[in-house]
Order: C-alpha cells, then sequence, then structure tokens
C-alpha cells in the first residue's frame, strides 16, 4: 500500500491482502496464488484519501464520487452493518443471494450515499445509524424489483412431457419485431439470450449495474412483444403469454388462471418464446460486430 | 465446482450455502477471510444458499463482529421501524412494482389515500366474516361484499372508502374497482385477508383473525408471501424491538 504526504491510495483489495499476509500459513497463500485473478463485476472499491481524512470513490460504473467517510476502516464498518441488514431483510422475506447482495451495497454506496450524506442531520441519529435506515429502505425496493424482474427473465425448465400441441412459432414474424428494435435493445437481447452471455457480463460490458442490466432487459422484451401486438403479428396465445409477462408484468399463476391453463403450459410457452429469440440472432459473422458495437456503446 | 480448485475457504463456503448447521456457521463466523474470498473466487461468487435462513446466515458471517453490534442498536432498531411504520414508501416501494403494469400505473390516487381504502375494505370483509365458518366472503365490484345470504352493496362499500380516504364518490369508486382487481393478482393485498380470484371478475377472501390490529406492511407485502400464505413464523422482531404499526396509526391522525 503507497502512501505519499498528500494522498493515500486504500485499495481495498490490497489492504485485504496485507491482512492475509499476516495470517495465512504458506500452504494458504499458495492456494490463492492458484487462483486466477478474478474481480466481480463489483470490484472493491477503490478510496482514494487524503491525510485530512476526505475520500473519494472510484467504483467500476461510477468514475469518481466525492464521499464523505473517515477512513477505510469506517467504510468497512458500514459494509458489516449492511450486510446485518441484509440478515434481517432476508428473514422478513425480502431475501436476496450474496452474490446479488454485494452488487446491492456497491450500488448503494454509488448512487444513494451522496444524497443521503446532504441529508443527514447529527442531531438526529449518527451517521452509521441514518446509514442503516437508509440502506434498507433502498435495498427492500430493489430486492422487490430485482425479484420480480427475475422472474421474467428466467428460463424455465423443459417440461417432463409436452402435453401442448401448439408448437409451431413463426419466427421470421418475431425477427420482424426484433429488427424494429432500437440497435441498443437489439444488441442487449441479442447478447442476453442468442450468445448467452450472463447478466454479470452484460453489466461489465456496458459499464451498467446488473440492476440496470435488469431493468433494460425487461423494457427490450416489453418493447418487442409491444411490437408483435402493434403488428398485429400475435396471432398465437404464445405471444398473448408474451406480452402478459413482459408488457403486463403478469405472475405466471395470473396470466394461468386468466387464459385457463395450468402453471407448467405458461412457463412452457414462455420457455419456448425465450427459446425462439435464441433463432433471431444474426449469422455468426455479426457477433463480432455486435460484441464491438456492445463494448462501445 | 472443480475439486482441483477447491481451497479449504472454497468448501467452507460451499458447506455454508448448502447446508447452514451451527457448527458450519460458526466456523464461518470464526473465518474472518471468508467475505473477500466470496467477492474474489469465481467459483464461490456463483454458490449461493437456497432457503432465506442460508441466506440470513451468509450475511451475519459477512457481517462479523461490527455487524453483531447492530442487534443491540437501540438507534438502529427505532430506524429498522420507522422505515417499517412508513406507509407511503411501502404502497410506492413494495406494492406497486408487486402488480401487473397496467394496475400500478392506473394507481393515481396518493399513497396514503389507497392503503385506507384497501383498509376500509379489509376491516369490513373482516367484519362480515366474524359468524362464518370457515371465514369467507367474496367481493365484487359489482355487487358489494357477500357473506352467505347477506350481501354488503357496492355503495355501502364505496361510502366507506369516501369516509376513510376523503376522497369524493367517482374517485371512491374508482378505487374500489381497482382493489378488486389488484387482489385477483395480488393475494397479500388486504391485510387479514388471502385473495383468490373467483369467476371471471370476482376475488374469494379467505379472511383471517389478525394477531394485530397493526400491520407490519413490510412483513404484510414481502415478495415471499406472494402466494399469500399467512406465515407469521420468522417474520415478527424480537419482543425487545419496537412495534412496527401502520394502518389504524395512518388512518387516525
Amino acid at each position: 500500500m503507497g502512501e505519499s504526504s498528500a494522498h493515500f491510495v486504500c485499495d481495498i483489495a490490497k489492504l485485504q491482502a496485507y491482512r492475509h499476509t499476516l495470517k495465512k500459513s504458506s500452504a494458504n497463500r499458495t492456494a490463492q496464488a492458484n487462483h486466477s485473478h478474478h474481480a466481480s463485476v463489483y470490484s472493491p472499491l477503490r478510496i482514494l484519501g487524503t491525510a485530512t481524512g476526505k475520500v473519494n470513490v472510484v467504483s467500476p460504473v461510477a468514475p469518481k464520487i466525492a464521499w464523505s467517510i473517515a477512513s477505510a476502516a469506517e467504510y468497512q464498518k458500514l459494509r458489516s452493518l449492511f450486510f446485518s441488514a441484509l440478515a434481517g431483510l432476508a428473514r422478513r422475506g425480502y431475501a436476496i443471494a450474496p452474490d446479488e447482495g454485494l452488487d446491492l451495497i456497491h450500488d448503494f454506496f454509488v448512487e444513494a450515499w451522496p444524497s443521503m450524506v446532504e441529508r443527514h442531520d447529527p442531531r438526529q441519529a449518527r451517521l452509521s445509524t441514518y446509514a442503516y435506515g437508509a440502506f434498507i429502505q433502498f435495498a427492500r425496493a430493489r430486492i422487490v424489483r430485482l425479484r420480480r424482474w427475475g422472474k421474467q427473465l428466467d428460463l424455465p425448465a423443459p417440461p417432463e412431457t409436452e402435453s401442448d400441441t401448439e408448437t409451431k412459432l413463426d419466427v421470421t414474424r418475431l425477427r420482424r419485431a426484433f429488427d424494429s428494435l432500437d440497435q441498443g435493445d437489439r444488441d442487449l437481447l441479442d447478447a442476453r439470450f442468442a450468445q448467452g452471455q450472463s447478466e454479470r457480463e452484460l453489466a461489465k460490458a456496458l459499464g451498467l449495474t446488473r440492476y440496470r442490466v435488469r431493468e433494460r432487459l425487461v423494457e427490450a422484451l416489453a418493447g418487442l412483444v409491444s411490437r408483435l401486438q402493434d403488428k398485429a403479428l400475435a396471432e398465437s396465445s404464445d405471444w398473448a403469454i408474451a406480452v402478459a409477462i413482459w408488457r403486463d408484468g403478469r405472475s405466471i399463476a395470473d396470466i394461468a388462471a386468466a387464459m385457463k391453463l395450468t402453471e407448467s403450459q405458461v412457463r412452457a410457452r414462455k420457455r419456448r418464446i425465450l427459446e425462439a429469440l435464441t433463432r433471431v440472432a444474426p449469422p455468426s459473422a455479426e457477433h463480432a460486430r455486435r460484441d464491438e458495437c456492445l463494448r462501445n456503446s | 465446482m472443480s475439486t482441483k480448485l477447491m481451497t479449504p475457504l472454497c468448501a467452507l463456503w460451499q458447506e455454508l450455502t448448502q447446508s447452514p448447521n451451527p457448527s458450519v456457521i460458526a466456523r464461518a463466523r470464526a473465518t474472518p477471510d471468508i467475505l473477500e474470498h466470496v467477492e474474489a473466487c469465481p467459483h464461490c461468487d456463483e454458490l449461493n444458499p437456497d432457503n432465506p435462513e442460508g441466506v440470513a446466515a451468509a450475511y451475519e458471517v459477512f457481517a462479523g463482529k461490527d455487524g453483531q453490534a447492530v442487534a443491540e442498536d437501540e438507534d438502529a432498531f427505532r430506524l429498522d421501524a420507522s422505515v417499517a411504520r412508513d406507509v407511503k414508501s411501502a404502497v410506492r416501494e413494495l406494492l406497486l412494482p408487486q402488480l401487473p403494469t397496467r394496475l400500478a400505473m392506473q394507481a393515481t390516487w396518493g399513497e396514503l389515500e389507497l392503503y385506507r381504502g384497501l383498509d376500509a375494505i379489509a376491516m369490513l370483509a373482516e367484519r362480515e366474516s366474524r359468524d362464518r365458518v370457515p371465514r369467507r366472503v367474496t367481493l365484487s365490484s359489482q355487487q358489494g361484499l357477500l357473506a352467505g345470504d347477506q350481501c354488503l352493496a357496492r355503495t355501502e362499500l364505496i361510502k366507506e372508502i369516501r369516509v376513510m380516504t376523503g376522497a369524493d364518490d367517482a374517485n371512491a369508486a374508482s378505487l374500489f374497482d381497482w382493489l378488486v382487481e389488484a387482489a385477483r393478482s395480488f393475494p397479500a393485498l388486504f391485510p387479514g385477508a388471502i385473495a383468490a380470484p373467483s369467476g371471471a371478475a370476482d376475488v374469494l377472501l379467505h379472511v383471517q383473525p389478525r394477531l394485530e390490529l397493526e400491520v407490519d406492511l413490510s412483513a404484510q407485502w414481502s415478495p415471499a408471501r406472494e402466494s399469500g400464505v399467512m406465515d407469521v413464523s420468522g417474520v415478527r422482531e424480537p419482543s425487545s424491538r419496537p412495534r412496527a404499526s401502520a394502518g389504524r396509526s395512518a388512518r387516525n391522525p
């Protein structure tokens, strides 16, 4: 960890690695070294601090944000509080997987922290306590949306038996609707469903949070099914289901009840539609060009 | 996960996600490097617990001693409870995002107004079902509240909404129609009842006696209750924590 008289760069990864060298046995150090270096989409936030204690934050998705945190130790303590908040939320029905929870904490620091600090009145509560309450409010709302989008985007398991006789999908018409989307939406859907890139990979490529990637995917699918309906292409009940899921945001149970289908049938059709999206992908030569567009967009 | 790449920390994390029993949790808590490892390891990063208790255990391990101190922090309890008491944010952030998009967009009433309206219907359903076994009533946009041979007319329901919300006749009527439609999509809409679609446009309400008059909307509308099942276990805060409140306190300024 380098240090100058005017600034110190406190890279949390380096701080943690320093702690590792104090504690790890040589066997563990060897094992650690065997891991290829991997940074999650939200690599540890870099904190650039001054000797006076003010810190600036550098994040993969936000170039520079000014914070008021005294030290890296304070940041670690706040993170601990937020993990505790996530544990409490999980027990109250707002469970979110740890990898997404890490992203949530990162997003809070990047998006909500600056304005939260401005609003904080030290006469009412300590900053850490105020931050705890603010994080719960931030996280709870995000978890609700993430779960909903997750359900809209998940690929159901293949049905054990094909009891539904309607198996023909008009891929030509789907491609027409797909081609009428904005370039950005086309590239996103192509990358996610045709190329099979994960949300995390897309987030990294686009410099977005995973939350925002999921939101954009749902918006793109909603745009796609709206075009199917607008162009009177939605002749089959499959597209009615697509509209209900991605434009109207209705649950599988709701759709099944309304269309007098079983939930399994609705899931099977949803799967079929998502699989059809993989067939409207452009020829493989185009993929490299679109990858380039994604990186540059 | 490939055995070749598995380190002791990988193995510990895998155990924690798959079977978070007390001894595994204790070992994980005694391993301060586990968080940094999970963040950095491409394999562990994708392993997640598949139940809420496992998720909570993982976060408590990450929180370490600093996070455990939160359990003793009275200020944190107070803020936590105030978040739960916040009816407006519950309606805006928890209820509306879980409804079909079209319904959410149609909700042009204020958050408090919307909540007071639905609480009014919930209280009427509770009253009308009191003598019935099982406690079931049907909510109908056309007819009102049907409890066996008894019927509380639509006009009476709208009048109750008007009184509780201060809305005019037209707004109260549209709110009532909206609530009936919303309940078909969201079983946990009404405190003290589980809703299910009935027929083409009605709603069957299974009423359960409220354990408390005050409602924790954060629990009532949690995503874990999307099926509407009344699962109070694990939802209650420890008794030393302040009680959250909504409903009555929102209604009575």
